[in-house]
């Protein structure tokens, strides 16, 4: 399948310009049916019974786990089923047996998600450090080096940040945790969907994405775990389908993700999700990733030349993926998005997108406007962007 | 595939403790579209490989790529099942399978006209038979257990797999499903078996395509008769 063809899959860039994908990609129609067939043709409980829609529907949620195994090099761990990278995170935080003068390395351009999970363990003792980026945000591998001793539990970083658009050296970061025993632990919601990832390549513990940001129904998450480290992580959620006995006096855990995924799950979405990765293998994620490479450098060489438009992030490829932050002088930003969507019908995100202490360490009061690609998108609406923030310029 | 036992052996008249060598033997049930189909007595190797094969001689798929999904788990160590989810998960639903011989199967009838004729012009040597029943029946398997069947493939180039099973029927499915999974062309091939062949085993050669079956062992009048109407080239008896 090529790049171009697979637009008659979606029906809102038909008539929109959807491009906040950093916050929710949009869904294919074959990923909807799948979804469908799951309901429709052999909806029934899963791991649960004998009866003939129960094997189905258990095979085909077991399969999915394999498929989104297979996506990300994950043969070496357990990769469970979440709600979101949020969940995924938390389900660590409060999975590891915490002690007093732990220590957590962490970075300012992180989501939230992956900040107040760890920022709440400063109740138990635990010590977090953050790391600060050079110019453009990127990292320089000796701060972390620097940071990360021998105390050091758990380092949490994003593998891309969902406000600059840059791609954190991870490699490099998971051999200085292997080096120094620290579990690693990478927020994967902005790479996963964007380039192929690869958890046994780059020696991470711990792997977070959403199934919501490539193409699967929202309420889809995953947390991989290496094989070594699953032990070592108490279940979030325990009851139904994580046990292999129970007694009045205790139980005993299941192994493999039952383990984790306590009560009835997102069935369908699983096996959405599932379509919603092989939709992207078909595509190719080099391919995928050297469209919005092609997009990207258009988007940035036109914002570059409008005056009062500053980029937030790298503004050349390197070591970046199509996440455009940008502002305008004195327009605020939800200003701008405002107009964008009135002016032109381009969808996207403006404000501080969960990432307050960055903001804050940026000095961008407001925020920002964030422009996020993906596959659908195109180099017409690009333009289409550039012409339209170039006319709300103008305004200053 | 096998595992040693303790055993009394009687030698001249004398009891002695000793071992012997005995073939593994495992029920696998499969299931398909979440319907138990069958549970096969059966060597545990080459499962995939096996259901593929019934699945294929079952006419409950047609090529490979029908099968959606196919898991093969052994939680119970010992006691495998395979479950298969096919791309058309209501169209298939079947009782058992539709033939069986020697085995007290509750079907016994063939209806001949219902079977496909052999499209092949395939033509073999007799030395070229003697050769490969030689290479066919080379088992150290066979040798240690003295418990197994042995069913081989053959092709142009010579041989394409040879297979192992307590079961004969079991190891001729393997191999069909062997072929399939590497994507042979049945109609260049001759199958060599160790022993006797059954009508159950012509159907299945007639379905995948096989035009010329060797076997070490006889051949049942109605597998002959099978053969003649369509066309299959049945030689039995290959010894030395």
């Amino acid at each position: 399948m090529k790049i171009e063809d697979c637009m008659a899959d979606f029906q809102i860039p038909q008539y929109l310009h959807y491009m906040d994908n950093s916050a929710t990609s949009l869904i294919p129609d074959q990923v909807i049916a799948s979804m469908n067939e799951y309901d429709r043709q052999y909806r029934a409980n899963v791991g649960r019974g004998m009866h003939r829609l129960t094997r189905v529907a258990t095979q085909r949620y077991q399969d999915a786990h394999d498929s989104i195994s297979d996506f990300i090099g994950g043969k070496g761990g357990i990769t469970v089923y979440t709600k979101n990278t949020t969940e995924a995170i938390n389900m660590v935080a409060a999975g590891l047996d915490w002690q007093p003068g732990d220590r957590i390395v962490t970075t300012i351009v992180e989501h939230h998600s992956n900040l107040l999970p760890w920022f709440r363990l400063r109740q138990k003792g635990v010590d977090i450090t953050v790391v600060y980026p050079g110019e453009d945000g990127i990292f320089e591998i000796a701060a972390f080096d620097e940071a990360i001793t021998a105390n050091t539990r758990l380092v949490a970083v994003s593998h891309v940040s969902n406000v600059l658009g840059t791609v954190q050296p991870v490699k490099e970061i998971a051999a200085i945790c292997k080096e120094r025993g620290a579990y690693f632990l990478i927020d994967g919601a902005q790479s996963v969907p964007h380039f192929s990832v690869d958890a046994q390549q780059i020696e991470c513990d711990f792997l977070c994405f959403s199934g919501h940001k490539m193409l699967g129904p929202t309420g889809t998450g995953v947390l991989w775990m290496r094989d070594t480290v699953d032990a070592v992580i108490s279940p979030l959620i325990i009851g139904g389908g994580t046990v292999d006995d129970v007694t009045t006096d205790g139980y005993i855990l299941t192994s493999g993700y039952q383990r984790f995924e306590g009560g009835t799950p997102n069935i369908s979405g699983a096996i959405g999700l599932a379509l919603a990765v092989k939709y992207l293998e078909n595509l190719g994620m080099d391919t995928i990733c050297r469209h919005e490479h092609k997009l990207t450098e258009r988007l940035l060489a036109g914002l570059a030349e409008i005056d009062h438009v500053k980029i937030h992030g790298p503004e050349n490829l390197k070591n970046r993926i199509g996440v455009v932050s940008f502002t305008i002088d004195k327009i605020h930003p939800h200003e701008i998005a405002f107009l964008l969507d009135e002016k032109a019908a381009i969808l996207v995100r403006s404000g501080d997108h969960c990432c307050i202490p960055l903001m804050k360490y940026l000095g961008l009061e407001h925020g920002t406007v964030r422009a996020s690609l993906y596959l659908y998108n195109t180099l017409e609406e690009i333009d289409l962007l550039i012409e339209t923030i170039e006319e709300i310029a103008r305004m200053v | 595939m096998y595992r040693t036992v303790p055993c009394i052996k009687s030698d001249n008249g004398s009891m002695i403790p000793s071992s012997h060598d005995v073939v593994i033997e495992v029920p696998l049930s499969v299931y398909v579209n979440g319907r138990h189909a069958l549970t096969a007595m059966i060597s545990p190797e080459m499962l995939e490989e096996f259901v593929t094969g019934f699945l294929y001689t079952e006419r409950i798929i047609r090529k490979p790529e029908d099968i959606d999904s196919l898991r093969i788990e052994d939680k119970n160590a010992g006691t495998p099942s395979a479950s298969v989810l096919t791309k058309n998960r209501f169209s298939i639903m079947f009782s058992s399978k539709t033939v069986l011989s020697g085995c007290g199967g509750d079907t016994s009838y063939i209806d001949p006209d219902r079977l496909p004729k052999v499209q092949s012009d395939m033509t073999a040597e007799l030395s070229t038979i003697t050769k490969i029943m030689k290479e066919t029946l080379i088992s150290d398997l066979h040798t240690r257990t003295g418990g197994i069947h042995i069913v081989g493939l053959f092709g142009p180039d010579g041989k394409i797999c040879i297979v192992e099973d307590i079961g004969r029927h079991n190891a001729l499915d393997k191999v069909i499903g062997y072929g399939l999974k590497h994507n042979m062309d049945f109609s260049k091939t001759i199958v060599t078996c160790s022993g006797r062949l059954s009508s159950e085993m012509i159907r299945e050669f007639l379905i995948a395509n096989i035009p010329i079956i060797a076997s070490r062992g006889a051949t049942t009048a109605l597998a002959i008769s099978m053969g003649e109407q369509a066309g299959l080239t049945i030689i039995g008896f290959v010894r030395g």
